[in-house]
C-alpha cells in the first residue's frame, strides 16, 4: 500500500509534466497562470482515479495523502523551476546579456531592452488573462477574493516576522 | 496514518528548532543542517516503530514509512522555497503589484509603475549577478562568465522543451 501511494503520486506528476509540456508549446504567454491550474487539475483527477484503483486498503485516507504529495511536487516544480524560468528578473537579464553574445551589453542598452515598464506590463497582462486582475477604463482592480499571491504575501510576511527578531 | 502524523510532528519540531537557531545566530547555511538530522530521526522512528499484528492493522496503524519519508522531503522543499524568497530574494514584482492594488482598491498602470524603479529591479540585480560570478563588466559592457553560460545552457534547454523564447 505504501509503495502504491508513491507510485500513484509520481505517475500523476509525470503526467502533469507531459501535459504541461504539450500544452505550453501551444499557448500564448498571457495564458500561463490559467493553464498551470488546468494542467494541475488534470493531474489531480488522474491521481484520484489512479488512487481509487491501486491504493488499497483504506483508500479513503491514503488517496488524499497521495493527492497532497502530488500537490507538493507540483508546487515545488512551479515555484522552484517554472516560476524561476518564467518570471525571474535575474534570468531575464542573463537572457538579454546572452543574446548580445561576445559583444556584450552596456547598462544603458540593458535598460532599453529590459526595464520596469516591460516588467510591470508583462505581469499586468498575465494577471488580466488569468483573471487575477480586471481592467476597466484605465484602472486595475483585484478580481479575486482569494488568490495564490495573497497567500504567498501572507506566508512570506509571517516568516519574516517569525525569523527576524 | 500514525506515520504521517509523526512526520508532520517531526517536521514542525524541525521548523521550530530552525527558527530558534536563526533568531539566536542569524540566518546561516549551517542552520539548515537541522532538517537532514530530523529527517534521519523521522526515518529511524517510522522504520522502527513496533509492528502491529495482522489482526490489529487498521487505517491508523497501517505502515507507510516510504510515504512518510517523501512527505518530509517535500514539506522541506516547499518550506525552503518560501524561506529563500524571504531571505535571499527581493519582494517579487508580481506579489507587489497585487498587494498594492489590493491596498488602494484600484491603480492606473502609471501608478503601478511608480512603485518600481530600474535601480532596484535591474541595477541591483546586475550587481548581484556580478557578485556571484555569472556576469562581468569590462569597459562598460556586461558579458556572461562561464558560470552564467552554464546556467544559460540549462535555461535554453528548458525553453527549447517548452518551445519558449521568453521569461523574466
Amino acid at each position: 500500500m505504501d509503495l502504491s501511494i508513491i507510485l500513484n503520486t509520481f505517475v500523476s506528476f509525470i503526467l502533469f509534466l507531459a501535459v504541461h509540456v504539450f500544452v505550453f508549446r501551444r499557448i500564448a504567454e498571457t495564458m500561463v497562470i490559467k493553464w498551470l491550474l488546468y494542467v494541475y487539475y488534470i493531474g489531480a483527477v488522474v491521481d484520484l482515479i489512479g488512487g481509487f484503483f491501486i491504493i488499497r486498503p483504506y483508500s479513503f485516507v491514503f488517496i488524499p495523502l497521495s493527492l497532497f504529495l502530488y500537490t507538493l511536487l507540483v508546487f515545488i516544480y512551479i515555484l522552484g523551476i517554472f516560476g524561476l524560468m518564467e518570471s525571474s528578473i535575474r534570468i531575464g537579464l542573463l537572457t538579454k546579456i546572452d543574446q548580445a553574445k561576445d559583444h556584450g551589453l552596456s547598462l544603458k542598452e540593458i535598460l532599453r531592452l529590459y526595464n520596469k515598464k516591460i516588467i510591470v506590463d508583462k505581469r499586468l497582462e498575465r494577471f488580466i488573462a488569468s483573471g487575477e486582475l480586471k481592467y476597466d477604463r484605465g484602472y486595475y482592480y483585484v478580481n479575486k477574493k482569494f488568490s495564490y499571491f495573497f497567500i504567498n504575501d501572507f506566508i512570506t510576511k509571517t516568516l519574516k516576522k517569525i525569523y527576524l527578531k | 496514518m500514525i506515520y504521517i502524523c509523526i512526520t508532520i510532528l517531526v517536521f514542525s519540531i524541525s521548523c521550530l528548532i530552525h527558527i530558534f537557531l536563526c533568531r539566536k545566530v542569524g540566518f546561516t547555511v549551517w542552520s539548515f543542517g537541522v532538517y537532514p538530522l530530523m529527517l534521519m530521526l523521522n526515518t529511524a522512528v517510522t522504520f522502527f516503530l513496533p509492528k502491529v499484528s495482522n489482526g490489529q492493522v487498521n487505517w491508523w496503524t497501517i505502515e507507510c514509512p516510504v510515504s512518510s519519508f517523501f512527505l518530509f522531503l517535500l514539506l522541506c522543499g516547499v518550506y525552503f522555497i518560501f524561506l529563500t524568497s524571504v531571505f535571499l530574494a527581493d519582494e517579487s514584482p508580481a506579489t507587489k503589484i497585487i498587494s498594492q492594488i489590493k491596498k488602494h482598491g484600484w491603480l492606473t498602470r502609471g501608478q503601478i509603475q511608480g512603485y518600481f524603479s530600474d535601480s532596484v529591479l535591474i541595477s541591483k540585480r546586475i550587481l548581484e549577478l556580478r557578485r556571484i560570478g555569472w556576469i562581468n563588466e569590462r569597459r562598460g559592457l556586461y558579458r556572461l562568465l562561464p558560470k552564467g553560460i552554464f546556467i544559460m545552457r540549462f535555461i535554453s534547454l528548458y525553453r527549447n522543451i517548452l518551445a519558449w523564447e521568453r521569461g523574466g
